[in-house]
């Protein structure tokens, strides 16, 4: 993709955001003049981009916006909520177009459709006479657009209307093949599509058919409308839209060329014309003596049964012999098709018909193709006489001094006027000097001299006058406009002769090939200007590749304090001990701020999911009839991308179940005595190395017995816990796998999935998540997730002789518990531990090592209280070692399967960690 | 070389102007609205401006007003506009604009301009 695209799309995207929330923010302060100026900008900014490029679909439905802003901005139309809607949904549209810009640089061909769509119902909102006629105009450009693509078979006509049809051609009427495809749900929008098709002006002939096989009687739904109506008609494509006019997006109208009722039909076996017919019926012709050639013809018709293939191609003959004046090349190819008996083929007739109808349109109206060149040879060969000009250029030329006149007229006294006059003058010596015309430099100076003395724009009024009275082959009034049209469709005229398509600014073409073509050096920044560039985007992997060797270096500097004491401890080097301890000391600064300075790349704001709720909330509320009020706080805060990427989604579900099941309609919260707008707050804030989010909404809040029976009868609980749960423990259990309150399920939140899932997303970057909550009052959901998840703490653990990593994440203590405290309780160990009964589960036989965990001298052994989401366990060990950083790396191939691992880490020492799963293991 | 400043808040038309004048061998600066160019415009005297009409904080209207009006750079202003209507060209030439040019410009129609008000040999 060229630069420019990208940078095109980019900041488009930047655009669209900011209209989605300045169009936010005016639903809450519709008057706030200032919003309305800055919107109405934005819009018009993106539009003006996206007119550098080739994508009228944007540009369409993004000028419709505009206007639409303009005339908000204006007052003529007032901001409502459905004219946010509709906006929105134009922008939406926008960004769908730039995704397929950006996937394919290709705009589908539906998509067309739907900008017409946007743009007209954005325009409708405008309700203005002269807007509908615009909308009009763009649609009868789409209805003709379509008919191209749509091959016209009239076949299905009966010969006689054909014939009918073709006679009035010949007279002068020309026909559409009209298509009108109502939606299914018409008749619900008050539409009467038999009716609307009956009234069709100029009907000749009409056919509906069904769009599919109709069911039985009693599976027929009588109010889904599956017919589809086609019409042939001669009335005028203006008098059609007309009849149609409520209905435009589902007719196509297709032009039908008279040569397409002219089809043979019948029987094709039986009665083979004599070669004989054909070579004088072509002698006769080549002679023009058409009245000979019709006896013949008419002979060989009553010979043949009537319902042949041939009869009816005799029919034709006849008929288009009797056409005055007769069209030799169309009997040639009609008679030929009778040798053949092949249908005719009017393509190659129609080629040359084309051609000769524009023949005929240039020499009846040859005003607009003829006058534009000719136009600026006059200038040529008339007002400069120093140097040659180029046509464009004495054009420019022309225009610059007409507005140096106009500007020089204006006398409004303003404070800038003489600024004004001043800046005139240099132009208009500039001019004189791009144009090399020494003469008019040194009649211009001695102007510009008197004018800047006398402090008047009279002088240069004086020769500018004077100039144009000897140049009069430019008009001013028709130069003072410079249209965009004008200078390019002089280039695209030159360029006619080599290229018949006119040139379009397209992506492709903006960058090398258009400049090659003015023999321009290709585009390129200068090296001075690649300084001022402060920011740069760079590929993911690669950041992530810079991540891994700092990594590394951070794992690998761990063995220099290992090589010390080794040293010291085998070499009984003291000094170089001490020396190799100074230098790791160093190297272990720098390779900590290293990993914290790529951290610091990887970090994104929290406002990255943030921004998108606003629009979510406000949309999700209107649907469900509730008045929410949302506040977000701590946007700003950071987070390693991966986290804040794995956070949107179960951010959303949250949300849309606070919505839809926590806030209650307004007239329930005014019932309870709560004000009528809920609120929904989203927060997010560091804490140490851990980002908090929580959500709290005022609704009606969880209740902990509902929870308890749902979680019974669907077995997540059994009856002893059901007795003994607290209500804080019962209302979190809607994190358990298999669990849905919801009892119906609707269309926003409770597909089924549940809050599990969101559980699920929040564990695997190593979150926790916590739900507190208060009947009648809300509901609070607190997410806690780590700033990064490159480095991880694991306590290095110990157990049958081996040692294994546990993330510190898990970890709640560590002790040392008498044996004679282990209670069993049918086959599981447990202890009470600080009041509460504990499961303990012995390492060893988790992953099936043979032995018994170690006793320590003491009779005891040590235990690590691990917490897993909310639940706490006892984890039976040898010994315990320290804690470290490392970088966990997930396991590969065949070991990719094994659950009890994470992943591996390198150690200092250049051994390998294992770091057990503690999900996977309990 | 000649200096031109490109005021425009929109990004990408800027780099569009800018890869046009750079090509053609003009050094290029680049504003973001008339605030930013009328800080450019105190500092450095620039050969030639290109003006958008619509920018946030000052607009080219403004821009070239307080240009013209406090003295601060009498050289020549090309207005770029998406208008082509005669009475946002009149607004633009009453402002103190030179010349008027309707976007989308064309690479050879800008080029032309720039050198001819610049007063550089076409």
């Amino acid at each position: 993709m060229n630069p420019l695209l990208e940078q095109f799309l980019s900041e488009s995207r930047e655009f669209l955001q900011g209209i989605a929330e300045k169009l936010m923010q005016l639903e809450d302060t519709p008057d706030d003049s200032h919003l309305l100026v800055e919107l109405f900008r934005l819009v018009h900014t993106l539009k003006g981009n996206s007119g550098l490029f080739e994508f009228p679909e944007m540009t369409r439905v993004l000028h419709a916006g505009e206007d639409l802003m303009d005339a908000v901005r204006d007052g003529r139309v007032a901001f409502s909520q459905q004219l946010a809607d509709q906006l929105l949904d134009a922008m939406d549209f926008v960004s769908a177009l730039c995704d397929q810009i950006e996937d394919g640089g290709k705009i589908e061909a539906e998509l067309t459709v739907d900008s017409y769509r946007l743009s007209e119902s954005l325009r409708a909102l405008m309700a203005s006479q002269q807007k509908q006629a615009e909308v009009n105009d763009q649609i009868e450009k789409i209805t003709q657009v379509s008919a191209e693509a749509v091959k016209l078979d009239l076949s299905k006509l009966p010969e006689p209307v054909r014939i009918e049809a073709y006679k009035r051609t010949m007279a002068g009427e020309s026909f559409y093949w009209l298509i009108y495809s109502p939606i299914e749900t018409c008749f619900f929008q008050g539409e009467d599509p038999f009716f609307t098709a009956r009234q069709t002006p100029e009907t000749l002939w009409g056919q509906i058919t069904a769009r599919e096989s109709w069911p039985k009687l009693s599976d027929l739904d009588a109010y889904r409308c599956v017919l589809d109506y086609e019409i042939l008609t001669s009335a005028s494509h203006v008098e059609l839209l007309e009849q149609y006019r409520y209905v435009p997006d589902q007719i196509q109208l297709i032009p039908v060329d008279r040569w397409s009722f002219v089809i043979p039909q019948g029987d094709p076996n039986g009665g083979a014309v004599y070669e004989d017919f054909v070579i004088d019926a072509l002698q006769y012709l080549d002679a023009g003596d058409l009245d000979s050639l019709r006896p013949v013809a008419e002979s060989m018709l009553q010979l043949s049964n009537p319902d042949l293939w041939l009869s009816s191609a005799l029919r034709w003959l006849l008929l288009l012999i009797d056409t005055v004046p007769p069209n030799h090349q169309a009997i040639t190819i009609l008679i030929e098709s009778l040798r053949s008996l092949n249908a005719p083929d009017w393509s190659l007739l129609k080629a040359n018909t084309n051609e000769l109808e524009q023949k005929s349109t240039v020499t009846t109206e040859p005003s607009i193709p003829e006058q534009s060149p000719s136009e600026p040879e006059q200038i040529n060969t008339t007002f400069i006489d120093s140097k040659e000009l180029s046509e464009e250029d004495a054009l420019a030329l022309e225009t610059i001094f007409a507005a140096q006149l106009q500007i020089l007229q204006i006398d409004d006294q303003a404070s800038w006027q003489f600024g004004r006059v001043k800046a005139a003058a240099g132009v208009l010596l500039n001019c004189c000097k791009a144009i090399g015309d020494e003469k008019a430099i040194a009649s211009i100076e001695v102007a510009i001299e008197k004018s800047l003395s006398s402090e008047s724009s009279a002088p240069l009024l004086a020769w500018l006058k004077a100039r144009q009275q000897t140049t009069p082959a430019v008009k001013p009034a028709e130069s003072t406009v410079v249209s965009a049209e004008l200078p390019l469709g002089l280039v695209s005229l030159e360029e006619q002769a080599t290229s018949p398509e006119p040139e379009q600014i397209t992506p492709e073409i903006i960058s090398p090939e258009l400049v090659s073509a003015e023999e321009l050096p290709k585009f390129s920044r200068r090296p001075d200007d690649m300084a001022s560039a402060k920011s740069l985007k760079v590929d993911q992997s690669k950041i992530d590749r810079l991540m891994n060797l700092i990594g590394e270096i951070v794992v690998s500097k761990n063995a220099l304090p290992y090589l010390a004491q080794r040293a010291e401890e085998q070499f009984g080097v003291r000094e170089l001990s001490r020396e190799i301890k100074a230098q790791y000391a160093v190297i272990n600064r720098i390779a900590e701020e290293m990993q914290d300075a790529i951290m610091q790349v990887r970090m994104m704001p929290v406002s990255f999911v943030f921004q998108r709720f606003p629009r979510l909330v406000r949309d999700i509320s209107r649907k469900l009839g509730k008045e929410v009020h949302l506040v977000l706080e701590g946007e700003e805060t950071e987070a390693d991308k991966n986290i804040i990427e794995s956070l949107a989604d179960p951010l959303i579900h949250i949300v849309r179940n606070s919505l839809d099941h926590g806030l209650e309609l307004p007239e329930v919260r005014r019932a309870a005595g709560k004000p009528a707008t809920g609120t929904l707050t989203i927060k997010a804030n560091q804490e140490g190395d851990q980002v908090i989010i929580e959500i709290n909404d005022d609704g009606k809040g969880i209740d902990p017995e509902v929870i308890k029976r749902k979680a019974y009868e669907k077995n997540i609980i059994d009856e002893a816990t059901l007795e003994r749960i607290t209500d804080r423990e019962a209302v979190n259990l809607i994190f358990a796998a298999g669990f849905s309150t919801a009892e119906v399920v609707s269309d926003l939140s409770g597909r089924g999935v549940g809050m599990d899932v969101v559980r699920t997303a929040v564990e695997k970057v190593n979150g926790t998540i916590q739900l507190e909550s208060e009947v009648g009052l809300g509901t609070k959901i607190r997410i806690s997730l780590p700033l990064s998840m490159a480095v991880t703490k694991v306590m290095i653990i110990e157990s049958d002789n081996q040692v294994f990593g546990l993330p510190m994440d898990h970890v709640v203590e560590i002790v040392r518990i008498p044996v004679s405290e282990l209670i069993s309780i049918k086959q599981s160990k447990t202890t009470v531990f600080r009041g509460k009964i504990v499961a303990l589960k012995t390492l060893n036989s988790l992953l099936g090592l043979p032995t018994e965990p170690l006793v320590n001298s003491d009779n005891e052994v040590a235990v690590l209280i691990a917490r897993i989401g909310n639940e706490v366990m006892g984890l039976i060990v040898d010994d315990f070692h320290e804690t470290i950083d490392v970088i966990q790396k997930p396991l590969t191939g065949v070991l990719a399967g094994l659950g009890a691992y994470s992943g591996s880490a390198l150690m200092g020492d250049g051994s390998v960690l294992m770091i057990l799963n503690v999900r996977g293991i309990l | 070389m000649k200096r031109i400043l490109i005021v425009d808040d929109a990004a990408t038309v800027r780099m569009y102007h800018r890869n046009i004048l750079e090509s053609a061998g003009y050094s290029v600066d680049e504003a973001m609205n008339g605030i930013e160019a009328i800080e450019k415009a105190l500092q450095e005297a620039f050969d030639l401006y290109i003006v958008d009409v619509n920018m946030p904080k000052l607009d080219g209207y403004g821009f070239l007003r307080e240009l013209r009006g406090e003295n601060i750079s009498q050289v020549p202003a090309i207005m770029v506009s998406t208008e082509a209507a005669e009475n946002d060209q009149t607004a633009a030439y009453r402002a103190g604009a030179n010349g008027y040019l309707v976007k989308p410009v064309k690479p050879v129609q800008l080029l032309t301009h720039v050198r001819l008000l610049i007063g550089e040999t076409i």
